[in-house]
């Protein structure tokens, strides 16, 4: 699948983000810096590590991972979700 | 509320009663117990001159903060030495979170580190929320401490004495009082310094004294001169651990949140092996922990394991396993202990690690030649983190 093609995860992704935190709605989108940034504090950040974990299954640890980096926007999130959905499949 | 209104700064002696106050929502419910706890932890640290506390200010008023204790990591052959601050006391007021607060300390914290001169900071006792906020700023992760627990199952209940409960009105009033009652001293024990998880222990080590073998003894204070001579006898691999010399002992295991019991195996009046169980008067914190296991034979370590397990009963024992050596993997299988199942948002158990400069985020992170981000450059003990 095309990562870019997966508007319905993007979409999904964008409004689960626009719900945890009311005081980012007007500037956020798809390459706004999430993380690095600190616009996301600890409780939203911890409740965006819960969606994707859902979104990618427990079996993918995500501590393995450099989360400023993979999960930084939210193109980032999205590439990492689709990159272990296919590892999990093939 | 915008950044710019709050003031980061580092904690300074008229912050104290503000302090103890502030932490009552994370580190327990009794001024007392904080303020000894702060005194230990910051105060009279060995490894550091000041406490490297910072505080977010709103006006006079804390409402925000982040710690890092001192403490000393040796690692290589020749041994090299450096003092690393773990992270730790990470709190913020209900009413200011989610203004990337946590963030903004965390971000004047490093800068002051840096300029003090300390490479790199390491943390292993974040819950869920400040983990994955430390990854998001950049901490990574070295992998999973793999906890692991023995569990003994629960008792079935007794079908006479549910018969009886369903009879008789009497029975069940006596019933809740003995479960009210066994509340009330629970929720005593929380704010109180006495009353904890080790009294069914201490009862079992004054019976069983005679049948913990020939070797074996029990002790409510550590034997810091001979503990740290048995360590210092034991092979030194060069991995990345925490120096435990006996002025590390002493302050180690004053910790006033924690109770311990040292269970000690002696060869003629040489120590050769010691077990430290560990565990917190706070009832929401359900079990024991085994945190340091250190033993120059494998009977030693045998022998010491076989006394925790009969001496704690009923209670789940619980410790990491990721570094042990295989012989130690070994006994902890064979006497029944099993993975925790564990993810970033649950159970989370980690060593986490960030250079104190921004610009060394894209390097390789070592010390003395050895990776920080590779498990097995480390060998990592539950003493090493300040949850325990």
């Amino acid at each position: 699948m095309n990562p870019a093609s997966d508007t319905s995860l993007r979409s999904r992704l964008l409004s689960f983000i626009r719900g945890l935190n009311t005081e980012t709605h007007s500037e956020l989108d798809e390459r706004t810096s999430l993380l690095q940034s600190g616009l996301l504090d600890s409780a939203a950040t911890l409740q965006l590590a819960e969606w994707i974990q859902r979104e990618v299954g427990a079996d993918v640890d995500l501590l393995q991972f450099d989360l400023s980096k993979e999960w930084n926007t939210i193109i980032d999130i999205e590439n990492f979700i689709q990159r272990h959905r296919r590892n999990q499949t093939n | 509320m915008p950044a710019a209104d709050y003031d980061i700064v580092p904690y300074r002696p008229e912050h104290r009663e503000q302090v103890i106050e502030f932490q009552k929502d994370l580190w327990s419910p009794s001024a007392e117990l904080n303020g000894a706890y702060l005194d230990w932890k910051h105060l009279r640290n060995p490894y550091v001159n000041e406490p490297l506390i910072y505080l977010a200010l709103s006006g006079e008023k804390i409402v925000g903060m982040r710690g890092f204790f001192g403490a000393k990591w040796q690692f290589g052959s020749p041994r090299q030495t450096q003092v690393i601050p773990c992270a730790s006391d990470m709190l913020i007021a209900p009413e200011h979170r989610n203004r990337s607060l946590m963030t903004l300390i965390m971000k004047t914290a490093l800068n002051d580190l840096a300029r003090k001169g300390y490479i790199y900071v390491f943390s292993m006792s974040a819950g869920s929320m400040t983990l994955v906020s430390q990854m998001a700023m950049g901490w990574r992760s070295a992998g999973s401490l793999r906890p692991k627990q023995r569990v003994v199952p629960a008792k079935q209940s007794f079908p006479a004495v549910r018969t009886l409960l369903k009879k008789s009105p009497l029975a069940v009033s006596a019933y809740r009082w003995l479960r009210r009652r066994g509340r009330t001293v629970a929720a005593g024990a929380a704010g109180e310094s006495h009353g904890n998880h080790f009294d069914d222990f201490d009862s079992r080590s004054d019976q069983r004294r005679h049948r913990l073998g020939a070797h074996v003894s029990i002790r409510e204070t550590p034997r810091t001169e001979a503990m740290a001579e048995l360590v210092a006898r034991l092979e030194n691999d060069g991995r990345i651990r925490h120096v435990q010399d006996e002025p590390y002992f002493a302050w180690r295991f004053q910790n006033p949140r924690s109770r311990y019991r040292f269970l000690f195996w002696d060869d003629d009046a040489r120590l050769e092996g010691y077990l430290v169980l560990q565990a917190t008067p706070l009832p929401w914190m359900p079990h024991i922990n085994l945190v340091a296991w250190e033993s120059t034979t494998e009977r030693a370590g045998a022998d010491l394991l076989q006394a925790a397990i009969e001496l704690v009963g009923r209670e789940t024992l619980f410790t990491w396993s990721a570094t042990l050596g295989e012989t130690e993997q070994l006994i902890l299988n064979a006497a029944g202990f099993t993975r925790v199942i564990q993810t970033i948002t649950q159970h989370p158990a980690t060593v986490l690690v960030r250079p104190a400069r921004e610009e060394m985020l894209n390097l390789e992170w070592s010390v003395g030649g050895l990776r920080l981000l590779d498990l097995g450059s480390w060998d990592l003990r539950m003493i090493y983190s300040d949850g325990f």
